[in-house]
């Protein structure tokens, strides 16, 4: 019985009529069918009586009383107003022993259920409800067992939320994920691993990317026009562009070739610089401004030797006004190509450039046409010791023994208490076009064929 | 550095222009690991690392086949086969298969159609030799059918024809006859030592004729068995279902009007039970539309169907009375506060 519901006038009648033993009885509907049986011909009455009377004066269980109330029961029972008695039929032991054919039966049957009164009849009720509401629970879950997507699932994975699957020693892989941070976003599954969406991350949380911007002037990247397209441009698309249609003109402020085309600052030939314009200029301006630093990186990655180098191009470009740039417009600075490892800044060989040439001022080690991808994982190459601190500290994370904002990108570093352990699914074993937004069943298990195998691990023994 | 299992191989190749493969492989086989893991979406690693550290698994648990969720085939089948035996179209249980026949679930239909098939055969002269009864009626009339021997020897005890003792009147033999002239019975005339033993030699009889008729009309000789199985298997069902809720009509009180007041207070929500066989059904079958009482209990069903209509666009309904479990009228109870006397009294100098 559910709780009482609201008491109007509609419910008062009732009560009226219930509490009087009025209003509810057994359904005319049955009451009319056993007399309409009674009276389907004319020796049905006659019969009827004979065995009621029978029923009175002999048991059910003797050959009597047994013969009276299943006469025809194998062939036409309606005639006999039998009870059917076939191989797995045995209504004589568990129908009772009082009775009178068929139709004596149904209105045993149905006086029993009402009761003597209706205090009966409500318990009865009562005690049906209840058995209905507690078995079905069980019986509707078993059908809709064929096809519920948690057969695909371990009973460890269904008691944890899936959990286990992502490793079976939970608090192992769960010390690992405290320790990440904010480095992994379970907001955009697909991007794990993706250095473009770890450096987006990055500018969401910050407002920017300063950690980086030495390390992305290290590469050839203008980290303003980093910036620009981290936050325009969505990472699916980033992901497959190369750098030059990343950042376009402006943002190749620094790109490299694979030769160092006589780069030239402070009266050196600016290789690359013939494709420059005005336009593609105007951020000298921020690029002398920030020159210093990419020196400054540029030197822990290359050679000692460019010390002192920045305070000459920062004057360089301090000295470089707007007006004077048209002169440079349509100048072919392109000289002869210079080996890569030396490039010369204000008459100083920048010794261990060894990758890339610089373009539009200044250096650069990945080629225009490298994936953004992987010049952005390049960068994080060179962040480390304390810029990594500072990554890691914006991140809020405390990964152990990583040494550079690429490790932060390798499962294996940042789960080493765990990914020896690490589950997951195979490829092949899914659909083609995987959606871990598309919640399966109770979990977010994508469609798992049937002879498919459950999780395996990620990493080999 | 680790190796990621070749089964994960390709698997990253979005990330391979960047990462190493492996670690690109890795980081995709991790993402898929993650994503198996309900509304992650909207979870930080912190907020899973906190609660995956406390999660239980089932290690011990030997009993339970861990490599699967699949349920083991006797779990199914004793749900299926033992537990799901309801009249519902997946064995669901129903509230006519414990209080159906008073409603007229299934019995209804099949009377009533057996009862046409009845007439229809009675129409046709076929129950002659079952029913005649011939003017006037008496017990051993030439022309009595077998269903009119039966009623006179059940009924009436009318072929009792016992031997009594002409020297001691209390020495009685019992014995039945069935008269000769009875054209239908003539083939089991004579003397029977017991009723029961007349009784049988007559249903004998019955049966044969009755598999006449059955032999000439197969289909409906079929659909009377087909039709009474089920109301049999039915009743057998809900007797059998009482047992398993604990409902036993012999033995629930009678006279108490508490379950009556619940019934009625909650017609409401018994009308919300519009499920096949439900509640609702059952009340509408149950309810004396010739009274007033009866018209009000199936009113009060409709009328709390439409407070959930109403309820469900904001509108309340109006016509509800204040029902108090208790009345309004305050007990007189002991006195608990101090006077200044009292408290004086209890307060030391």
């Amino acid at each position: 019985m559910v709780c009482a519901s609201a008491i109007t006038s509609m419910i008062m009648v009732a009560g009226a009529a219930a509490l009087q033993g009025q209003g509810l009885g057994v359904s005319s509907s049955t009451t009319s069918a056993t007399t309409s049986s009674t009276n389907s011909f004319a020796g049905m009455s006659a019969l009827k009586s004979a065995q009621t009377a029978a029923s009175t004066s002999t048991s059910i269980a003797s050959s009597a009383g047994t013969n009276m109330i299943s006469m025809g029961g194998l062939s036409f029972p309606g005639v006999g107003n039998a009870i059917p008695i076939g191989d797995q039929l045995n209504y004589f032991t568990s129908l009772g022993s009082n009775f009178s054919g068929m139709t004596g039966l149904v209105t045993d049957q149905a006086n029993s259920i009402m009761g003597v009164d209706l205090g009966q009849f409500a318990q009865h009720l009562g005690s049906a409800e209840g058995f209905v509401a507690s078995q079905n629970p069980y019986i509707t879950a078993i059908g809709n067992y064929a096809t519920n997507a948690v057969v695909d699932y371990t009973k460890d994975a269904i008691i944890t939320g899936a959990m286990s699957i992502v490793g079976p020693a939970l608090p192992s892989w769960a010390d690992d994920l405290l320790a990440v941070g904010s480095i992994i976003n379970f907001g955009d599954l697909k991007s794990f691993g993706n250095p473009i969406y770890l450096a987006q991350n990055m500018q969401n949380t910050t407002g920017g990317l300063s950690v980086l911007n030495d390390a992305l002037r290290t590469v050839g990247l203008d980290p303003s026009a980093v910036g620009n397209v981290l936050r325009t441009t969505d990472i699916d698309t980033l992901s497959n562009m190369t750098v030059a249609e990343a950042l376009g003109d402006d943002g190749l402020t620094f790109y490299s070739q694979n030769t160092l085309n006589t780069p030239v600052l402070g009266g050196l030939e600016l290789a690359g610089a013939s494709q420059g314009t005005a336009t593609g200029f105007a951020g000298l301006a921020d690029i002398g401004s920030g020159i210093s630093d990419t020196f400054s990186s540029i030197g822990t990655g290359i050679s000692n030797t460019v010390s002192g180098v920045s305070n000459s191009v920062t004057d360089f470009f301090t000295n470089v006004s707007a007006p004077d740039l048209p002169s440079l417009t349509n100048t072919d600075l392109t000289g002869s190509p210079a080996p890569l490892n030396t490039p010369v800044l204000g008459g100083l060989e920048l010794a261990g450039a060894s990758t890339g040439v610089r373009n539009s001022g200044t250096l650069g080690l990945v080629a225009p046409d490298t994936g953004f991808m992987k010049a952005i994982y390049d960068a994080m190459g060179y962040v480390t010791d304390a810029s990594l601190d500072t990554v890691q500290s914006i991140f809020g994370s405390s990964v152990k023994g990583v040494k550079s904002m690429q490790d932060l990108l390798d499962p294996s570093k940042l789960f080493p208490n765990s990914y020896d352990q690490l589950t997951s699914l195979p490829p092949g074993m899914t659909a083609a076009d995987f959606s871990f937004k598309q919640a399966q069943g109770l979990l977010n298990r994508p469609t798992v064929g049937p002879d498919q195998p459950l999780n395996v691990r990620i990493y080999s023994d | 550095m680790p190796t990621v299992n070749e089964k994960f191989k390709g698997l990253g190749k979005k990330l391979y222009q960047a990462l190493p493969e492996d670690v690109a492989d890795a980081n995709a086989a991790l993402a898929r690991a993650f994503g198996q893991i309900k509304n992650i979406f909207d979870q930080t690693p912190q907020t899973v690392g906190t609660t995956a550290k406390k999660l239980e698994t089932l290690k011990g648990l030997d009993l339970l086949d861990n490599s699967t969720a699949k349920l083991d085939d006797d779990t199914i089948n004793f749900y299926k086969n033992t537990l799901g035996t309801g009249s519902g179209a997946n064995g669901e249980m129903l509230l006519v298969d414990l209080l159906g026949t008073a409603a007229g679930w299934v019995v209804s239909d099949e009377l009533n159609a057996e009862t046409a098939r009845l007439q229809e055969l009675d129409k046709l002269g076929e129950f002659d030799l079952l029913q005649a009864w011939p003017e006037p009626k008496e017990y051993d009339r030439a022309g009595n059918g077998l269903y009119t021997v039966l009623y006179y020897h059940w009924v009436d005890d009318a072929y009792y024809t016992p031997i009594v003792n002409p020297f001691d009147p209390t020495d009685i033999t019992p014995q039945w006859t069935i008269p000769a002239n009875i054209t239908s019975t003539y083939s089991k005339r004579g003397v029977y030592g017991s009723k029961a033993a007349l009784s049988n030699a007559v249903t004998e009889l019955v049966n044969d004729e009755i598999e006449r008729i059955a032999n000439k009309y197969p289909l409906h000789a079929a659909q009377s068995r087909a039709a009474y199985e089920r109301m049999a298997l039915h009743i057998q069902n809900e007797k059998q279902n009482w047992t398993k809720a604990a409902m036993n009509p012999e033995t629930t009180i009678a006279g108490s009007k508490t379950p009556v007041n619940y019934m009625i207070q909650n017609l409401h929500s018994i009308g919300l039970d519009t499920s096949l066989g439900g509640s609702a059904w059952i009340f509408e079958q149950l309810a004396d539309r010739t009274t007033k009482g009866g018209q009000a209990i199936i009113g009060a069903m409709r009328e709390g169907r439409n407070i959930e209509r109403l309820a469900a666009i904001g509108i309340p309904t109006t016509g509800s009375l204040v029902g108090l479990p208790k009345t309004t009228e305050q007990a007189t109870l002991s006195s608990s506060e101090y006077t200044i006397q009292e408290a004086k009294d209890q307060t030391s100098l």
